[in-house]
């Protein structure tokens, strides 16, 4: 049944620190990786060596400029399935494909009813589901469920595909109800973020925000002038020597 | 949103077939049984060939039969739930009165038919209308502007080719849906223009607010993907002003000129002419209508994309 669940017993899903991610795509690739070969339908690639390669991905990185008293940022966006509490992919499903688990909140498709409407990626304001244009069924962030409950693998193993390969340690998995996790512990250090509030999802993952750099006072006043820190101070016996070695 | 033409048909071909069956529910006692049967047949062609249509939006179309099963939570098994029900419903009336049974249970299941057809396009709509991610499509607009069109597109049918049916005070309401309906049209769009992504940003997507004013820099891939390609399509402000002033033209202002030649010409071969292009006009009209509802609709994950400013 499509109807979303009260409530979940846990809420498994990730933290990201937005100030440690480089945007070096290895938890992008990882993903593909591992998902292309675990649970349900491989993830199609059209065209993959062609003009004009195309295919699916279930987590993507995108880049966003920030700019503020002529001071600018980089920061790197890793975007992938939100496993939102009133997730509006759910209830629109008409087959029962989609579902939220009870047991663990992750959000996943049952291919074997997923008709290919597309109604659920319409519903998505994040764009976190994808068509597999080769299996014709929706394809979406599993949280790695064939991994993370995977007693064939090692135990250190059995966490995300994109988690466990991040080389700067900027994703995080674990349970967001437990006050105690990891997970929440960062959440509750740090300054973190729902995406979208206003949509009314509920999102379970976190961002963590980076920490302000250019917000001091003194950066903030119109009078400063970024060009003063490069020019030469006089006064001092380096400036003497300085001066001497200039010859004047 | 990407205009995809299966879709476009059904929700417009349905629309009307519905607005056929409405008007039936209303008309059908009144009239007699032979063109009462061929009307509610021309209902169901209507009808299901928008829904034919539909299928050729899914992926995996062998599977559609479980579309009717969610009907607790999604608007679309609803609609597909509502969509049988009433093709059912006319299919037993046309049934009863191609064998002259009349009666207050063919009274009843007259009037049971206008509400479900009323009820299917509502739901129709309700598909978009509960999508906020599409801030266009948010609004009890939506639900109007399918339902006004229904009205129109079906009392226009019967305007057209049926003429024995309506009364002149029907007439005359065919010409308030069809001022009526295009103004609520006209409402929608100017909605539309103002609501952008409604109350999200790229701030509120990215919550980087904070570090001052925020640009996409970077798109994941060099290339469009199924994200971009399904919900990134992108109307210029010309073109749209261009098909919005034909969507108007075609489906109201000819149809209006129109509607005055046939009170001119009375019951002559023109004003038949007349009546039938009235039809053609308005269901033009109303597809390019519904062609620009897709079109012209932007989605929040774009947000991520582009600037949408």
């Amino acid at each position: 049944m499509t109807s979303l669940p009260k409530s979940t017993d846990r809420k498994l899903g990730l933290v990201i620190d937005l100030d440690v991610c480089v945007g070096c795509h290895a938890c992008v690739t990882n993903c593909k990786a591992w998902n292309t070969s675990g649970y349900g339908a491989p993830l199609a690639d059209e065209s993959p060596y062609g003009h004009d390669p195309s295919g699916v991905w279930l987590n993507r990185i995108h880049s966003f400029e920030t700019e503020q008293n002529n001071m600018s940022a980089l920061v790197h966006f890793p975007k992938s399935c939100l496993h939102c509490d009133d997730a509006p992919c759910v209830t629109v499903c008409p087959t029962g494909a989609s579902y939220k688990r009870v047991s663990d909140g992750i959000v996943l498709v049952d291919e074997s009813k997923c008709m290919g409407c597309g109604l659920c990626a319409w519903a998505c304001p994040y764009g976190a589901r994808e068509m597999d244009p080769v299996a014709g069924v929706m394809k979406k962030c599993t949280l790695c469920v064939d991994r993370i409950y995977n007693e064939n693998l090692p135990e250190e193993d059995r966490e995300p595909a994109c988690v466990r390969t991040c080389p700067t340690n900027a994703r995080f998995f674990g349970d967001l109800s437990d006050p105690d996790s990891e997970v929440s512990q960062l959440v509750a250090r740090r300054e973190s973020a729902d995406l979208m509030p206003e949509q009314e999802t509920s999102p379970v993952n976190q961002y963590l925000l980076p920490i302000e750099r250019y917000g001091t006072d003194e950066l903030a006043s119109p009078d400063f002038n970024l060009a003063s820190l490069a020019s030469r101070k006089s006064g001092g016996i380096l400036s003497w020597v300085d001066n001497l070695l200039n010859g004047n | 949103m990407h205009p995809a033409i299966s879709i476009i048909v059904f929700s417009t071909f349905s629309g009307v077939g519905f607005g056929i069956g409405f008007w039936l529910g209303i008309l059908g006692n009144g009239n007699q049984s032979p063109a009462v049967v061929i009307t509610g047949l021309l209902a169901l062609v209507w009808a299901s060939v928008g829904l034919i249509s539909s299928v050729f939006h899914l992926r995996r179309p062998a599977r559609a039969i479980r579309a009717f099963s969610q009907w607790r939570s999604s608007w679309l098994s609803r609609e597909g739930i509502l969509a049988i029900l009433t093709l059912g419903c006319i299919f037993l009336y046309i049934v009863l009165r191609l064998f002259n049974i009349h009666g207050p249970g063919v009274l009843v299941l007259a009037w049971i038919i206008s509400l479900l057809s009323l009820a299917t396009v509502y739901s129709t709509a309700m598909i978009y209308t509960q999508l906020k991610a599409v801030p266009a499509w948010n609004t009890v607009l939506t639900p109007l502007v399918f339902i006004g069109f229904s009205l129109l597109g079906g009392g226009t049918f019967y305007f057209s080719f049926l003429p024995e049916f309506l009364s002149r005070d029907f007439e005359f309401i065919i010409l308030i849906l069809l001022v009526g309906g295009w103004v609520i049209w006209i409402l929608w769009s100017l909605r539309r223009d103002r609501i952008g992504m409604g109350a999200s940003s790229v701030e509120t997507a990215t919550q980087l607010g904070k570090l001052g004013t925020v640009k996409p820099f970077e798109p994941p891939h060099m290339g469009p993907n199924y994200l971009t390609r399904e919900m990134g399509y992108r109307l210029s402000k010309s073109k749209s002003t261009q098909l919005r002033g034909l969507a108007v033209a075609l489906g109201l202002i000819i149809p209006i000129l129109l509607y005055c030649i046939v009170f001119i010409y009375q019951d002559s071969g023109f004003a038949n002419v007349s009546r039938i292009l009235l039809f053609c006009f308005v269901l033009s009209g109303i597809f390019i209508s519904r062609w620009l509802f897709f079109a012209e609709s932007r989605h929040t994950t774009m947000l991520y994309y582009r600037n949408e400013n």
